[in-house]
């Protein structure tokens, strides 16, 4: 081997003459410790000295032993796996590891190999990696051209039925006002996925902007219950809301705010048949923080792995349940992130959910005279 | 009885809007793109002009532009009709969009009608 070879990531093979010159060395060290021996018998007295020399030589045997098995294991492997390290050599080195029956020239290539062979699989997982990032941002484009797309034909959908149903073109009997109704419906849980769609494109592409104020979070929640309040009663549930102090005042955008509420909400009742959902607001030093509990069906702990994931759907197949966009946890989760608010969930099969949320407390307004 | 232009390429859309605002007790005149858009404005002069964004041709932002340019139309109040909401929100009162550096009102396909009517009778002062 020339010194050409100069890649970091070889070792250069030990030619002939610089493994005679660590023979040589090691024959001086081990000529030099005999004659320490020797004269340490000289001062010590024949007795401990040779004592201290049958134990050296049982030290020197052992090493020399033990060193030869691992270097001959190490020799076979490397002598039964030279064809498959040709791929990761230079042909000419390749070719002396065929010939060489040198031991240590085997052992060093293979050693080159093997690194090579690991830089090699790093790049290609990084290259691997760059594929895939593509491919993401491919995917967040998709999503995003695809929901504007939906909206035009969905537009033109949603208002023929409605005209249809307001009875403009004509009297529309009880029979045919279920069906469109039913259109109109189902539209609607189009229309939320779209919109969902985008929402998860923008905040993907760190487009999902926020109009942060100080808000009243006590009024968002008490607006929020009232917005379901029919749906609780048709259920014959109870909602419970419990603020420690009023007002409790956030700094966050409020549409989004009310977003998030709204999809915890609805989970709630959604997932739960009888007992009640306790909503607690409650100033914890900086922040504010949210409790939305429920005494509904709960989460097994693979849901709760996988529930902040897109288009993740717990499944409940009793066919009533109006059908999620799967969307609805991402984003509301992303929302408290963006408003450096935190969001936990605990749950229990069969005994409930209880998911809490943190926001930051209002800043002082500059320039406001009280 | 007002009189309202409908700027939009696509001809279901003029259709299901002229029906909903001729219900209203609205006189429609509408217009599948922008340069004769621009055209029905200057023949017709109506009350207010509901402009596409996206159109093949001349877009909404350049026929408005043309109106702008002109004495009689300058005035004419402008509703844009948009898939690309500034505003994502369902419940948040008025869009907006920003068309040459002016930000106009804006409503977002799909729409409401509820908000549709009432974003006119705002900018019809009824």
């Amino acid at each position: 081997m020339g010194p050409k070879n100069k890649n970091k990531f070889f070792l250069t093979p030990l030619d002939e003459v610089s493994v005679l010159r660590k023979f040589a060395i090691l024959y001086l060290i081990s000529s030099i410790i005999p004659m320490g021996l020797l004269y340490f018998i000289y001062v010590n007295g024949p007795k401990i000295g040779i004592i201290a020399m049958v134990l050296m030589v049982i030290g020197v045997l052992v090493g020399f032993f033990s060193i030869r098995s691992l270097l001959t294991k190490a020799f076979t492997i490397a002598k039964e796996n030279r064809e498959g390290l040709a791929p990761f050599l230079k042909p000419e080195t390749v070719q002396e590891l065929n010939e060489s029956e040198n031991e240590l020239t085997i052992l060093s290539h293979t050693f080159s190999a093997v690194i090579k062979q690991f830089d090699n699989n790093i790049n290609e997982l990084k290259k691997k990696n760059e594929e895939l990032q593509t491919l993401d941002h491919l995917k967040d484009d998709f999503v995003n051209n695809v929901s504007h797309e939906f909206r035009m034909p969905l537009t033109i959908i949603q208002e023929s039925i409605r005209q249809i149903s307001e009875g403009m073109f004509g009297e529309i009997n009880e029979e045919q006002m279920k069906y469109l109704h039913m259109s109109l419906k189902n539209i609607e849980s189009l229309k939320k996925l779209v919109d969902n769609m985008l929402d998860i494109s923008k905040i993907k592409r760190g487009k999902f902007e926020l109009i942060k104020k100080n808000i009243d979070l006590g009024a968002i929640i008490k607006e929020v219950v009232f917005s379901f309040s029919q749906k609780v009663e048709q259920k014959g549930l109870e909602i419970k809301v419990d603020l420690h102090s009023e007002p409790l005042e956030v700094f966050a955008d409020k549409d989004k705010i009310t977003q998030v509420l709204i999809n915890l909400v609805g989970n709630a009742l959604k997932f739960t048949d009888k007992g009640l959902i306790e909503i607690t607001a409650i100033k914890n030093n900086e922040f504010i923080e949210c409790i939305i509990a429920d005494t509904g069906i709960g989460m097994a702990p693979k849901d709760l792995t996988y529930l902040f994931s897109d288009f993740y759907q717990i499944g409940r197949w009793d066919g009533h349940q109006e059908k999620g966009t799967g969307l609805g946890l991402v984003i509301s989760k992303s929302i408290i992130e963006l408003h450096n608010g935190k969001i936990l969930v605990e749950s229990q099969e069969g005994i409930g959910t209880k998911f809490t949320f943190t926001l930051p407390i209002a800043v002082e307004e500059k320039g406001k005279t009280p | 009885m007002k009189k309202i232009l409908i700027v939009d390429d696509d001809m279901d859309l003029v259709q299901l809007v002229k029906n909903r605002l001729e219900k209203n007790n609205y006189e429609v005149i509408y217009s599948t793109d922008g340069e004769d858009g621009f055209r029905k404005a200057v023949e017709h002069l109506p009350d207010l002009v509901i402009m596409d964004v996206m159109m093949p041709k001349v877009s909404g932002g350049e026929a408005v532009k043309l109106l702008k340019s002109n004495e009689t139309t300058r005035y004419l109040p402008i509703l844009f009709f948009t898939v690309l909401a500034t505003n994502s929100a369902n419940d948040s009162e008025s869009d907006e969009i920003n068309v040459g550096g002016r930000l106009y009102p804006a409503i977002t396909k799909p729409f409401e009608p509820s908000k549709l009517l009432a974003a006119i009778k705002k900018l019809l002062g009824e």
